[in-house]
């Protein structure tokens, strides 16, 4: 049962939604075609990242620049110490699917 | 072994150390600060540190990270005085300490009321310490609080005071807010959110004295109606730290001064972050930077001069302040604009102000679109003449207009 749909997979390359997914806010990227997702928010300070600026492969809250692999999660420098989860994606029949079942932040 | 001595612990200091290592540089690294704490960051000790006792310390990095970069942290160590003839480090506890390259990066002090009759009476707010003793003032049954001067301190402790449900009244000598940093119709829409929120503010009005009442509150004479309040903060700005310097015979002005490499007058002596006067080629003038990322990065450039690998620094200035739910960046220099371009509208908060120069970018106001940073940066960053048409079509976005722009150029 862990794949839930989140949205439809009209995401443009470089872009990112923000959506709720079973209670937990989620984000995902499409990177050169290839659907991702990750936590939506911040691990600095509230802030959701599908705000932000997705910068090739990496994205940048939009409160304090702090920036995260969206493949991997990392976090990529000060002011962020702590990573984003990253969560597994399919896309099936022109939807994303997401799999959300750990617990997330 | 070579010796890199840096004096000063705050953002520009440990930008400074972490970048020595991230070179490669296996010497070793001496970080001397005189407060009695590890690292710590600034920005949240005038927002969520003022509103909670549950925080902790916000440390920029663990004493384990430290060691394991081997940064010799002297946490409580005063340096007294400067030699650079020996190149050498006299400090407080009667010891010294020789270098082979140094870096000042002592930042500065809050400004004080000193002249304004009682004006010890008033809190200021820059270190861990002054956010604790403020947090210990605010965290009792809400009343009356003064603020003095509507910059960026000032009115992020009026906007934290106010959430904690205080009567704020905040006193400003210029026109406007923040009028250092914005412009005039950006400076009117943070008025009119403090307004909105129930905040007194109070421009052309300048403090004349603080006097102590029996009964524990404090008499506020000013230019405009006096006031009886419980606390009075003033937020008035900060002075550098260049006494070191200047008793070594540094060249300093408001700042020590630096060339675009971070080198001062003297030979193996750098400074950086708050403190450091520097030479700005992309502006072709002087500028003294107070802000989170200007420490770290130019801590992190003068590090590599250090190293003989420098170049000139000339980033695009950025900061951010955080008031109730808003975010509001500033970019570049927005006060050398000769016209702004809006796009997007203030009742919205969310908008970006474009200040342009003969029809360059010289500086980007954000408010609530951190996302347009970039774009704005590179935009700034390009340096050539834009269509302004283009620059204010809300259908046109931003970032394909930075990516044209840089690709044209």
């Amino acid at each position: 049962m862990p794949w839930t749909p989140a949205c439809p997979a009209d995401i443009a390359p470089g872009e990112c939604k923000g959506l709720v997914v079973n209670g937990a806010n989620i984000a995902v990227f499409n990177i050169d075609g290839q659907f991702h997702a990750t936590s939506n928010v911040c691990t600095h300070q509230f802030a959701l990242l599908s705000e932000g600026y997705v910068d090739g492969d990496v994205i940048e809250c939009p409160l304090h620049q702090g920036r995260f692999n969206i493949l991997t999660g990392e976090a990529e420098g000060e002011p962020v110490t702590r990573g984003i989860r990253v969560f597994p994606v399919r896309v099936e029949a022109g939807e994303v699917l997401v799999d959300v079942a750990q617990p997330v932040d | 072994m070579k010796t890199m001595a840096i004096v000063g612990t705050g953002n520009a200091g440990l930008g400074a150390a972490l970048e020595l290592r991230r070179q490669g540089f296996d010497g070793r690294v001496l970080l001397l600060g005189a407060e009695p704490h590890l690292p710590y960051e600034r920005p949240p000790l005038s927002k969520a540190h003022l509103a909670s006792d549950d925080l902790p310390m916000p440390q920029l990095l663990s004493a384990d990270l430290l060691a394991a970069q081997r940064i010799e942290l002297r946490p409580g160590c005063t340096v007294e005085s400067l030699d650079t003839t020996a190149a050498r480090l006299h400090l407080a506890d009667g010891g010294s300490e020789p270098y082979d390259e140094l870096l000042l990066a002592t930042g500065g002090q809050a400004r004080t009321l000193t002249r304004i009759p009682g004006g010890h009476h008033a809190l200021t707010l820059r270190s861990y310490d002054d956010a604790l003793a403020l947090r210990k003032c605010l965290a009792v049954p809400p009343g009356r609080l003064v603020v003095v001067g509507a910059g960026v301190i000032g009115l992020e402790v009026a906007a934290t005071a106010r959430g904690l449900g205080w009567q704020v009244t905040v006193l400003e000598a210029a026109d406007r807010p923040m009028a250092r940093m914005l412009t005039p119709e950006v400076s009117g829409f943070m008025a009119e959110l403090h307004s909105a929120a129930g905040v007194e503010l109070r421009f052309g009005t300048t403090l004349q004295a603080l006097e102590p009442r029996p009964d524990g509150r404090i008499d506020v004479l000013s230019s405009t109606a006096p006031l009886q309040t419980d606390l009075v903060v003033a937020g008035i700005g900060m002075q550098p730290d260049t006494a070191l310097a200047a008793a070594a015979g540094l060249q300093t002005t408001d700042g020590i001064l630096v060339d675009e490499f971070a080198r001062t007058s003297a030979a193996h002596v750098h400074a950086a972050g708050d403190a450091a006067s520097l030479w700005h080629p992309r502006f072709n003038r002087r500028l003294r930077l107070e802000s989170w990322q200007h420490a770290a990065r130019h801590g992190a450039a003068a590090a590599r001069t250090m190293l003989g690998r420098g170049e000139p620094f000339d980033e695009v200035p950025w900061s951010w302040t955080d008031q109730y739910d808003l975010n509001l960046q500033v970019l570049g220099l927005p006060a050398e604009a000769d016209r702004t371009l809006l796009r997007g509208r203030t009742s919205d908060s969310k908008f970006v102000a474009l200040h342009l120069k003969q029809r360059r970018l010289v500086g980007a106001t954000l408010v609530n679109l951190g996302r347009e940073m970039r774009p704005c940066k590179a935009l700034i960053e390009c340096g050539a003449e834009l269509d302004l048409q283009r620059l204010a079509d809300p259908e046109v976005s931003l970032r394909a207009y930075a990516t044209h722009m840089a690709a044209c150029a």
